[in-house]
């Protein structure tokens, strides 16, 4: 037998089993199969019953409504400078297109906001009274059949992109299982997804869906997807912002639970076959997204600022201090002589130890005033030896790890700031 | 001895410490390799790994070994998940170690690099059959450019032509890819 790769695992797995053979009551209990299938068929009837009450009462036009959807414990407040920013106060739009629930109930709908950092946002959820959010069916909101909200700020289960020279929204998302409550916090896992914690709660495999969503610009109008019916269907993009939404059973044997496309217009994993213009001119689409170089009418790329290497060059300087909390971290300093206004710019740290194969890299997700020194730390115990790394300011490209850069990235400016060398003893 | 199926040995864990560390010693590689592709850090690494077997330990009775199958697959959805949950809330969850009283393990450089070294090597067979079908001059201009970080002058002199040529085998190799990635998903 070879030696592990992680002794001090092995030998702690091996104590933690003896230990357990002398308690007996950590011994999980075998499940016997006709046990749990009952139980997953009490939890699909229980399912039903609240999304025909809930379709029901949709039809009724009335459904209760609970409290907003709240962000996990724990989850920091967005900041109108970092990261996606704020949204912008009377940006928050829900679009008019709806698409029905292969169950029924409340239609899926799409919200649309922009950010304090020029980026913009299309959330998917449920639609009722005009309102974005989640349903308390599938064990979300302890099934209380309620409609929850989406808070406006709220940047879960978006598909973000930062915002063309028109301020125009180009992206593309898809979430492989999503249960029917349209919300994944405290709900039911997809059948497939395995947890390994026998406490977790399984969805009905019918109770789950396929999403595929994203904004195609003014001059799009249809998309062509291949249904659950293995047919083509053609759905008409919403204007002004060329929106589409496919909801459909998830496909167990898709093997596919994320959520992917980071807003950048790509359209791989979805369904959609093809994408038709006003102008009459198509694209096709594969799995892998376009088939061949497809422009898209109506993007404005944004400006390139005018710099060279001359305009942001800057000593870095790189250290190892203790902080409360964390212990050893590498610190990195620099003066930021370019600023960074919105999510369009962002300068990127690399740490890279000699001898080492790997290398770690950071990026400032962060507005910057021009002249401001930076400092970028680098968590988790260095090892001894020598780091070296590099400081670039970076426009055009992917800078930010939340969000796309639309469909044709602009010219991607990258200048060295400078580079560091740091031993470690 | 004849080799015991991934369900013997778990169902052996509860009565045999070493049933499971052998479980364990079969299938550690593959999940480190796994786990490396997608975390990167060692340490993290390192993390997901124990919660997966923890996991795995717990819901043992839950893998159905039917016909010899391998639990390969079932780890690997499990590690999977895990990955998933820790993207999710910005934290690799612990809490499966903790319900079994696992203490926290304090790993050496020696096998940060052991666990590293394993990520690379794995990395290295995939890129080089991904490499395979190009002419040498393309696969070495590629791996020098795209894969080393390395410059276009300095790549020149190693391989004694000029930059321009050394950009042309670049494009002409990364289109070749682009191509067959394509008629591949064709």
């Amino acid at each position: 037998m070879t030696n592990s790769l992680i002794p001090e695992l092995e030998r702690e797995l091996a104590a933690m089993v003896a230990r357990q053979a002398v308690a007996p009551a950590a011994r999980p209990a075998r499940v016997r199969r006709s046990r749990r299938l009952s139980r997953r068929a009490a939890l699909a009837f229980i399912t039903l019953l609240l999304l025909l009450a809930t379709a029901a009462l949709a039809a009724t036009g009335v459904i209760p409504v609970g409290a907003p959807v709240s962000d996990p414990p724990g989850a920091r407040p967005p900041r109108p400078n970092e990261g996606l920013g704020t949204v912008v106060a009377g940006t928050a739009k829900v679009l008019p297109l709806r698409v029905a629930d292969p169950d029924g109930g409340p239609p899926w709908g799409l919200r649309l906001t922009a950010t304090s950092r020029g980026i913009g946002c299309l959330h998917v959820g449920r639609v009722v009274d005009g309102r974005l959010g989640a349903l308390g069916t599938d064990d979300a909101f302890n099934n209380d059949g309620r409609f929850h909200p989406f808070p406006t700020g709220m940047q879960r289960l978006a598909g973000c992109a930062e915002l063309d020279g028109a301020g125009q929204l180009f992206a593309s998302s898809t979430i492989g299982a999503l249960p029917a409550a349209a919300i994944s916090d405290g709900a039911c896992y997809p059948p497939h997804e395995i947890t390994g914690d026998p406490t977790a709660r399984i969805c009905p495999a019918a109770d789950v869906r396929e999403i595929a969503f994203g904004a195609l610009g003014p001059q799009a109008r249809s998309i062509t997807y291949t249904g659950e019916d293995g047919r083509d269907h053609v759905q008409r993009t919403g204007a002004p912002y060329g929106a589409f939404l496919i909801v459909l059973r998830h496909d167990p044997r898709s093997g596919d639970f994320g959520m992917s496309g980071g807003g950048a217009l790509s359209l791989a994993n979805t369904p959609i076959t093809r994408v038709t213009w006003a102008d009459g001119h198509s694209c096709a689409v594969t799995p892998r997204g376009f088939a061949g170089p497809c422009p898209i009418p109506g993007y404005k790329p944004r400006p390139v600022p005018r710099l060279t290497t001359a305009d942001v060059r800057s000593p870095v300087r790189a250290h190892v201090e203790r902080r409360p909390g964390h212990g050893r971290v590498v610190v990195i300093r620099f003066r930021a002589r370019a600023a960074v206004t919105d999510g369009s710019s962002a300068y990127t740290i690399t740490r890279r130890l000699h001898g080492a194969h790997t290398w770690g890299s950071g990026m400032t997700e962060r507005n910057i005033r021009a002249g401001e020194i930076v400092e970028y730390v680098f968590y988790g115990p260095p090892r001894h030896g020598v780091y070296t790394g590099t400081i670039t300011y970076t426009t055009g490209g992917p800078t930010g790890y939340l969000y796309g850069t639309g469909p044709q990235a602009r010219r991607s400016l990258k200048l060295v700031v400078g580079h560091y060398t740091l031993r470690v003893r | 001895m004849a080799l015991r199926s991934d369900a013997e040995l778990l169902d052996r864990s509860d009565r045999d410490a070493g049933a499971f560390t052998e479980f364990y010693r079969r299938h550690e590689r593959a999940l480190v390799v796994y786990a490396g592709r997608t975390v990167r850090d060692p340490e993290l690494v390192v993390d997901v790994v124990a919660e997966t077997f923890a996991r795995a330990y717990e819901s043992r009775a839950a893998f159905r070994g039917d016909g010899g199958r391998s639990a390969r697959g079932w780890l690997l959805g499990i590690a999977r998940h895990v990955v998933l949950a820790a993207w999710r809330t910005g934290r690799i969850q612990s809490d499966v170690r903790e319900r079994l009283g696992m203490q926290a393990i304090t790993v050496t450089d020696e096998t940060l690099r052991g666990v590293e070294h394993a990520v690379v090597e794995s990395e290295g067979a995939v890129v080089d059959a991904w490499l395979a079908d190009l002419p040498a001059d393309q696969r070495e201009a590629i791996r020098r450019r795209v894969l080393q970080d390395g410059d276009y002058d300095e790549i020149a002199r190693e391989l004694r032509c000029s930059a321009a040529v050394v950009r042309q085998r670049v494009s002409r190799g990364l289109g070749a890819l682009r191509r067959a990635a394509m008629e591949d998903a064709s």
